[in-house]
């Protein structure tokens, strides 16, 4: 069977690294259930086991940027079915991605691995900055009209526009699109959407898809309307399990069995099986042993 | 007194001497970035060809999310059909204001009937965006203006009805330089060179609200726009072929107008004449009111109604047609009153 090769998609700050550390403690430990365990190391481990460690600690994860350009592949096994796949992050930093929206250039190894047999893993992080997409009229509306003052300084220290001012959900959606057209294989692929920090919404009671929906319109329609290329769903992780920043939360983490921190919320998703996204973008009938 | 030479285009193969009409859709002529130069303009960006690999390096060329040109417009009909609509007026009628406002809908899901497909292109509408949000620095909105350089733009909008998974429409929203639009009226033969009014599924003329409310502009900006259906219909951009919507652009400063209710009837007294002398020359003559932009809320009014007419009502061929739709203005709401169901 042909090997199966899935590609990871996210922007900078947007949960991979965390992600990452996390899922490779969880198939490495054997501490909970999962569908899929980690087949064998390949390559330099040096950088996962120092996010790892980091993960374990509940210390902040080194991100790629400030540890160099570290592209990373995780070989990982269905424990049911002995399948083998690969999970593929070609730029953990994100500012690949960032190049691809700013330059509209990317590497023809990306085209490559996302022509491979494989779904893709789109990262979208809760926490975003306050100013992603709201316009003047939507704030005004909140803080009231600006006086003559103000409008003038404003207006004369005005920033020029730039592409990484792009609102969040319209990056994604120009990232997907791209692999619509050519040189990209025209065929439907797999989408779990993986919105991390999801203890930052859990307590809100709202299904992940909801949340989409609610706060990434433009992306929720877009994958709704779109399943001929895009079959998607929608999962809510929380990697860390909660605010590490807050003592109290950091104290009771630490506290606890390490795998079981980890929060996943989707379909057919056990509690803590970060695996289980990834199982779904490997429909059964796929991926070689 | 020394000789003068007209200044020409130098594009190598343009036949704008003689056939006075840009190969590129410029209009006029002089605002073609080859006219009376060697080459381009450096800030004309050329088009690269998606999926192509790069000259210089190994890296593989994404598209550029820019509006489409004519030419970029014309590769993407071989493609898919699409729904145009011209969105025509003066400067600083609100024309880029109002595509905006409709992207910015979409980008808030604020359109109850229609879902977002796709976008070609999405840098486009954000750089337009640009000095309306917050991002920008700005404490008040603004639109940047259309370069008069830029023929006519198309900003791409893929949609489809929420129920309906078949009924894609690929909208394409043309933008121009309003000062095109001026120079259509002192040269009504130019008009026919307008190719996105010519070929337009619906021709939405702009009339400034904020210029409506103000006692000194209201003439000039009503009869501006009457001047210029005029002289769109003699140069032969619209024809009876064509559905001509007036936009009321601005509605909330209408609303709050002293004279409120004089001023409305200034408005139907306008609207009333002009269907009375061009309501035979086109299929349709509608008229919208709208606020793109309202400070006092977040929900553009007028738009959802504005944006389904453009998507579902197919063209007809009738040099005549019912008014169609729910009466959207004060003079429709005249119309229910006399019981007219034809325009006259």
């Amino acid at each position: 069977m042909t090997p199966i090769h899935h590609t990871i998609i996210g922007l900078p700050r947007s949960g991979k690294t965390t992600f990452l550390a996390a899922l490779y403690h969880l198939v490495d430990s054997g501490e909970v259930t999962t569908a899929l365990k980690i087949h064998s190391y390949s390559g330099d481990q040096t950088y996962l086991n120092q996010i790892v460690k980091s993960w374990l600690e509940c210390k902040e994860v080194i991100r790629t940027s400030q540890a160099g350009d570290a592209k990373v592949e995780l070989l990982l096994e269905e424990r049911a079915t002995g399948r083998r796949i690969t999970l593929a992050f070609p730029d953990l930093a994100g500012e690949a991605f960032e190049t691809q929206i700013a330059q509209r250039r990317c590497q023809p190894d990306y085209v490559r691995g996302c022509n491979l047999n494989g779904g893709i893993l789109l990262f979208v992080s809760p926490d975003r900055p306050g100013d992603d997409g709201m316009t003047l009229v939507e704030q005004g509306t909140v803080f009231g009209p600006p006086t003559p003052i103000e409008a003038a300084s404003a207006a004369a220290a005005a920033k020029p526009w730039s592409h990484k001012m792009m609102p969040t959900q319209v990056q994604l959606v120009e990232l997907l699109q791209f692999i619509q057209l050519p040189p990209f294989d025209q065929r439907q692929r797999r989408v779990a959407v993986v919105v991390s920090a999801w203890d930052l919404v859990g307590e809100a009671q709202i299904e992940p898809k909801e949340w989409m929906r609610s706060e990434m319109p433009l992306l929720s329609q877009f994958l709704q309307t779109n399943q001929k290329t895009f079959e998607s769903r929608i999962y809510g992780v929380s990697a860390l399990g909660g605010d590490i920043k807050d003592t109290r939360t950091r104290g009771s983490l630490i506290g606890m069995t390490h795998s079981e921190r980890i929060i996943c919320v989707g379909p057919d998703c056990p509690p803590h099986d970060l695996t289980a996204p990834i199982l779904w973008l490997t429909p059964e009938g796929q991926g070689g042993k | 007194m020394s000789d003068t030479i007209a200044p020409s285009c130098r594009k190598p193969g343009c036949q704008s001497a003689t056939t006075k009409s840009c190969a590129e859709g410029h209009v006029p002529l002089d605002s073609c970035p080859w006219f009376g130069t060697n080459g381009p303009r450096d800030d004309f960006p050329s088009e690269p060809k998606d999926g192509a690999a790069s000259a210089d390096t190994s890296l593989v060329i994404l598209p550029s999310g820019a509006p489409l040109s004519p030419q970029t417009l014309d590769e993407f009909l071989r493609a898919y059909p699409i729904r145009l609509i011209a969105i025509v007026g003066d400067p600083d009628s609100g024309k880029t204001t109002l595509i905006c406002a409709v992207y910015e809908c979409f980008l808030k899901g604020r359109f109850p009937d229609w879902r977002f497909t796709g976008s070609r292109t999405l840098v486009g509408f954000e750089e337009r965006s640009h000095d309306s949000r917050t991002a920008s620095g700005r404490v008040t909105p603004d639109t940047a203006r259309t370069p008069l350089a830029e023929s006519a733009q198309f900003f791409h909008l893929g949609t489809r009805v929420v129920d309906d998974a078949a009924a894609h429409t690929e909208l394409m929203l043309a933008d121009r330089a309003g000062e095109a639009f001026a120079a259509v009226r002192d040269k009504p033969a130019i008009g026919a060179q307008l190719i996105e009014v010519v070929k337009a599924d619906r021709v939405a003329i702009l009339l400034d609200g904020k210029r409506v409310v103000d006692s000194e502009t209201r003439g000039s900006a009503m009869q501006g726009v009457r001047k210029l259906l005029r002289a769109l219909i003699n140069g032969g951009a619209i024809t009876k072929r064509s559905e001509v919507q007036i936009l009321l652009t601005k509605k909330d400063l209408i609303a709050k107008a002293e004279n409120a209710p004089a001023l409305g009837q200034k408005i139907d007294d306008f609207f009333r004449l002009l269907v009375r002398d061009f309501g035979s020359e086109v299929v349709r003559l509608s008229f919208w009111e709208i606020a793109a932009r309202d400070p006092s809320g977040d929900t553009p009014t007028g738009l959802a109604a504005l944006l389904t007419d453009w998507l579902e009502i197919e063209r007809t061929a009738a040099p005549r047609a019912p008014i169609s739709g729910s009466r959207r203005s004060e003079f429709d709401r005249l119309l229910d009153r006399a019981g007219l169901d034809y325009l006259p």
